[in-house]
């Protein structure tokens, strides 16, 4: 992904940060992997 | 009786059929999906992108049939999310037909690098492959719309694993989509990783690749699901089973391919829940007869078969130690008279059911309009619902 989000870790923590801001960071990185999981597989 | 009561009769019921012991009545799982949307007078176009209109489909349903439970209250097939996130689905839907093109993540070069991290992998390889040039589009509102929408699918299916327990429906075991389900390695290979022709070449070709893959797959992700249900008290007593797991990787195997990338893998499993005498559903698509030797010596109780495509009365006789869920075809449900189905539905319960170990179900999952017709699966469920043995 081009622009803020390019690369990784860094673009993708910054994804997760933009996206889903009011959770603690276990539940963060767990609602993003499945989110992730349906836009795989979906 | 209210909804905790009914559910925990039923519990029992389910168990004490998958365990061999005699029961008054058989219980029936109802192996329905998206049929209920037309039978409710909507279509799939309307249910699948709209929850109000999939909840009242759902209720229809359980309303009018009377069943011990059922695969799917609306959560399967709901495109909000992706839709949400714009063009390039595996899935495909119209008013009439949902399906799934077959899709390959990896190529059996890369499936260490997947296994190496599946975020990063998902991230820089499968997405930008799936979404093309609109990968690059996609703005923070575009995200954010996307993991609303998750939210609200999420809400959902918490929603109707309430209005499961309204009606004392127990689901089927404790791998649903919100903890995950036990996948064995060559099945992620066939459904997503490689898919079914990628697998089918590579199991030619590329043998030593693919066992490279299935023994890390089982030291990584199968290790820690046997030493979880190993801590486990032992059979739980909310759900139909303890697990359910979907054999699929079967139909295109040999036997030797069978001995060299499934079994021994499978037997791992399930000689682990044997440990804990638990009850495992096994969905058999195709069929399983072929390979009815491997599973001839496990004692009665550990396994239930959901067989599709073999016939009930030649699997009892091949596996008399399996229990078997199923029987009921779509073919007579869609062709034949209220009469010729109920007929038929008694002589499964009859000669199948009387020492237990059978649960009544449909053979394949009932998804489009033609697959049942109304009134036949009305008979059906009345008379299997009033049937004393």
């Amino acid at each position: 992904m081009k622009g803020k989000y390019s690369g990784y870790p860094d673009g993708y923590k910054k994804l997760v940060k933009d996206i889903i801001p009011f959770y603690m960071r276990p539940v963060k990185d767990m609602l993003m992997r499945l989110l992730l999981t349906i836009l795989v597989d979906g | 009786m209210d909804g905790k009561a009914l559910k925990a009769q039923r519990v029992k019921l389910f168990r004490d059929a998958a365990n061999f012991r005699r029961t008054d009545r058989i219980p029936h799982f109802a192996n329905v999906v998206t049929w209920k949307v037309f039978d409710a007078g909507h279509t799939l176009d309307e249910a699948m992108t709209n929850f109000e209109v999939m909840e009242k489909c759902v209720l229809h349903f359980l309303d009018k049939y009377p069943v011990d439970s059922i695969l799917d209250v609306g959560i399967r097939n709901q495109f909000n999310v992706t839709e949400a996130f714009g063009e390039g689905s595996y899935y495909y839907y119209d008013k009439e037909v949902v399906g799934i093109h077959d899709h390959a993540h990896c190529t059996v070069e890369t499936l260490q690098e997947y296994l190496d991290d599946p975020t990063r992998y998902a991230w820089e390889v499968i997405l930008p492959k799936k979404y093309g040039e609109a990968w690059e589009q996609k703005t923070t509102e575009v995200w954010k719309k996307t993991f609303s929408e998750y939210i609200k699918y999420t809400k959902f299916v918490l929603h109707m694993a309430k209005v499961m327990d309204k009606y004392g429906l127990p689901g089927l075991s404790p791998n649903n989509p919100m903890k995950g389900a036990v996948v064995p390695a060559v099945e992620t290979l066939m459904s997503d990783l490689l898919g079914i022709q990628q697998l089918s070449i590579a199991m030619r070709r590329s043998g030593d690749l693919l066992d490279a893959f299935i023994e890390r797959w089982e030291k990584e992700r199968m290790e820690p699901i046997y030493a979880k249900i190993r801590k486990a008290k032992g059979p739980d007593d909310v759900h139909c089973f303890d697990s359910s797991i979907l054999m699929l990787a079967h139909t295109v195997m040999n036997k030797k391919q069978f001995e060299r990338f499934y079994w021994p893998y499978l037997k791992k499993l399930l000689d682990v829940y044997a440990e804990k005498k638990m009850n495992i559903r096994i969905f058999t698509e195709g069929s399983i007869l072929r390979f009815a030797e491997y599973f001839a010596d496990y004692p009665k109780g550990l396994l239930t078969f959901h067989i599709e495509q073999d016939d009930p009365f030649e699997f009892r006789a091949a596996l008399p130690n399996v229990a078997i869920m199923g029987g009921m075809t779509t073919d007579l449900l869609s062709n034949g008279t209220p009469e010729e189905c109920v007929a038929y539905a008694k002589r499964l319960c009859d000669e199948l059911g009387r020492d237990g170990g059978f649960i009544f179900s449909e053979n394949k999952m009932l998804s489009y309009r033609n697959d049942a017709k109304a009134e036949n699966m009305l008979a059906v469920c009345n008379f299997v619902n009033e049937y004393r043995l």
